[in-house]
């Protein structure tokens, strides 16, 4: 199995005017091609530090990130930039959609500076926009759609650049429970249709359960981390598994 | 043509509020409204003041022996053109001439019998004159030169004179007073005529007013015994051929035998270039003050509409977007609300400004001058062009600092915005 994210000795230190915060101590992971990756932990505890610091959004302080075996840390915002634009896409928790531009150009919007072919750019827009079974609302403005159509919207946004990793900040949690699953389900949907790394960060047990795998954050540092085991993902990943664990878990937290 | 994302995005954020937007307009378009009324205001006292000075003395074009310029203050009469008929001939049959009429002036005294007076003698050909000072293309403006009291000169008149009104009023002198004409000839002997007030004459130019007098070029010669004549002074159709006929009668003088020098209008209008430069930088200070007022009034409301933004700028940085095409973002947000602006600002002042001349503004003198005027707004397409490249300009430096702002945002912070 392919590692596509490193993180060595990752650490980051936020400055609140003169107090230091730890936020993430030594992280040390390994993400791989085709995983459906949860990072759980209670709010504060790092796991959007994290991914965003995946996300090529933000440097950790101490420590490297590689994505494909490329080192993304240390760079200029113009290079993250780009390492964005060819190789990341965001699912955020409040959707940020473009609230000017209809779910049609929302999703159009990422793809403009990297397909300059129209035709290409409408073929591909029009195919993202049906795997998230949004292709009657093409021409709807956000305050128009649902919240989980939003973030459907959102969805179909990330996946139209064909990213290697899509990263969600708690996708669901602005989202009712019914509402939130169905999202998941088109974000598990996808993963298993194009094999798209999505390392989603949650505190909902309902969708860790969806992981393939969990790793878990707390007071920013990793508290269980399970390597991948192609061999057993089957089974414990399956929803059988998942159910028979389900209670375990739970009692873990 | 399909419109960019880009642009439809800049329009319909422009657009995406919009009270905010119509203020933030309305102040560019007042801006606008105040440069084309001012402006306007300024271009038609230019323009009338011109044609006032052109019509009332000067005319567009004056034609005088090489030399006369330089030296003839001190020796009048020894740059006379003594065989005109020629010059007067061929400059007529240039094209856009209206009439060329010959001067020669000199200076003398004259006296009432109580009072003698310096003045400024000008002969001329009364018929000629006449239709200089007509005035066509000035609404509500009639000669450059009008008759206070008495009658002007005619072709019949012999020995009469017309006086300038401070002239008139230094000498206390009135139509029907007979008066003694003292001058020197060309010879330069003494030579004195009696002649007889017939009018009191004002112009534009008080300056003129209180020292000239006027008499029929015929006697003007006979007094200092003379054919010459110093001066032709030509008329164009309209002031703006003035710089392509001089071209003409430049190319038409150098075939001649006399050596001849000519001059236009805005070479000699001293007092009117002072004043167009005087003005100028005032309406440059106007502009400057509109410029920075316009800023001032929008940059607030461009900084909210970017602020209120941020976490939408921070998920456009997420997705690849640069600093530089945030910046490009909203400078054009910036760019579209300037232009808006402008147009608006150029509709509403045009009209504005075809309300306001429909009336009038009435003026008092100008200095230096006798008579107040009607001012009117006069648009000219220069007018148009300054005033919308302000409104553009306002609009994109107020959002130059906002943009610049949004587009060195940490995305992390950005994305925490609510």
């Amino acid at each position: 199995m392919k590692t596509v994210v490193t993180t060595e000795n990752v650490s980051k230190i936020f400055l609140l005017g003169k107090t230091k915060v730890q936020a993430l101590t030594n992280i040390n992971i390994e993400v791989f091609e085709g995983e459906f990756l949860a990072i759980a932990g209670p709010s504060g505890s790092g796991k959007t530090t994290l991914l965003n610091l995946i996300g090529c959004i933000d440097q950790p302080s101490q420590g490297t990130i590689k994505i494909d075996d490329d080192v993304v840390t240390g760079f200029s915002s113009n290079r993250l930039a780009d390492i964005r634009l060819s190789k990341l896409s965001f699912i955020f928790q409040t959707f940020n959609l473009i609230p000017v531009l209809s779910a049609y150009e929302n999703v159009e919007y990422p793809l403009l500076k990297k397909v300059k072919n129209s035709r290409e750019r409408a073929d591909r827009v029009a195919e993202s926009l049906k795997n998230v079974g949004l292709e009657t609302y093409m021409k709807h403005r956000p305050d128009e759609l649902s919240g989980g159509q939003r973030q459907r919207v959102a969805i179909a946004r990330a996946l139209v650049t064909q990213p290697r990793i899509i990263l969600a900040d708690e996708p669901t949690a602005n989202l009712d429970q019914k509402t939130g699953e169905d999202v998941l389900n088109i974000m598990k949907q996808i993963n298993e249709d194009s094999h798209t790394l999505f390392i989603f960060s949650t505190h909902d047990p309902k969708v860790m359960q969806m992981a393939s795998r969990i790793i878990r954050i707390t007071d920013g540092e990793i508290k269980d981390y399970s390597h991948f085991d192609r061999r057993e993902k089957k089974n414990q990943f399956s929803s059988e598994y998942i159910i028979r664990n389900k209670g375990r878990r739970d009692l873990d937290r | 043509m399909k419109i960019p994302i880009s642009i439809k995005l800049a329009l319909r954020n422009v657009f995406r509020n919009k009270i905010r937007t119509l203020i933030t307009l309305a102040a560019i378009a007042f801006g606008s409204v105040s440069i084309i009324i001012a402006g306007g205001f300024f271009e038609d006292t230019f323009m009338q003041m011109r044609e006032a000075v052109i019509h009332s003395h000067l005319g567009h074009i004056q034609v005088y022996r090489k030399g006369y310029m330089d030296h003839g203050s001190s020796a009048p009469f020894d740059y006379l053109i003594e065989a005109p008929d020629k010059v007067i001939e061929e400059i007529k049959a240039l094209d856009h001439v209206k009439l060329i009429t010959p001067r020669i002036s000199f200076s003398g005294m004259i006296s009432t019998g109580d009072n003698t007076v310096a003045v400024f003698c000008e002969g001329v050909d009364p018929v000629g004159e006449l239709i200089l000072n007509k005035i066509e293309t000035i609404k509500n403006a009639e000669t450059g030169l009008a008759i206070q009291e008495g009658e002007n000169l005619t072709k019949e008149d012999q020995m009469a004179v017309i006086l300038g009104r401070g002239l008139a009023k230094n000498l206390g002198a009135k139509p029907g007073d007979s008066l003694v004409l003292l001058t020197n000839t060309v010879g330069g002997s003494l030579n004195a005529f009696d002649m007889n007030v017939k009018g009191i004459f004002f112009t534009a130019s008080k300056e003129f007013d209180d020292r000239a007098l006027r008499l029929p070029i015929d006697i003007a010669g006979q007094l200092i015994r003379t054919k010459g004549i110093q001066t032709l002074v030509v008329l164009l159709d309209q002031t703006e051929n003035t710089l392509s006929v001089k071209e003409n009668i430049l190319k038409t003088i150098q075939s001649m035998d006399t050596e001849l020098e000519i001059r236009i209008w805005s070479q000699l209008a001293d007092f009117y270039n002072k004043t167009v430069e005087l003005y100028g930088r005032q309406f440059f200070i106007l502009k400057l003050i509109i410029t920075i007022i316009v800023i001032l009034s929008i940059f607030n409301t461009i900084n909210m509409a970017i602020w209120e933004r941020t976490r939408e700028i921070g998920t456009i940085m997420a997705m690849g977007y640069k600093k530089t095409d945030i910046m490009k973002l909203f400078l054009a947000e910036g760019f579209i609300l300037g232009i808006l602006g402008g147009i608006a600002g150029i509709l509403i002042g045009t009209l504005l400004a075809w309300g306001i001349s429909f009336f009038g503004i009435p003026m008092p003198p100008p200095p230096g001058a006798t008579v107040g005027w009607t001012a009117f707004i006069k648009v000219v397409p220069d007018l148009l062009v300054s005033s919308m490249m302000i409104s553009v300009s306002a609009s994109l430096l107020s959002s130059v600092y906002p943009a610049f702002k949004a587009s060195n945002l940490m995305i992390t912070d950005a994305l925490r915005h609510y």
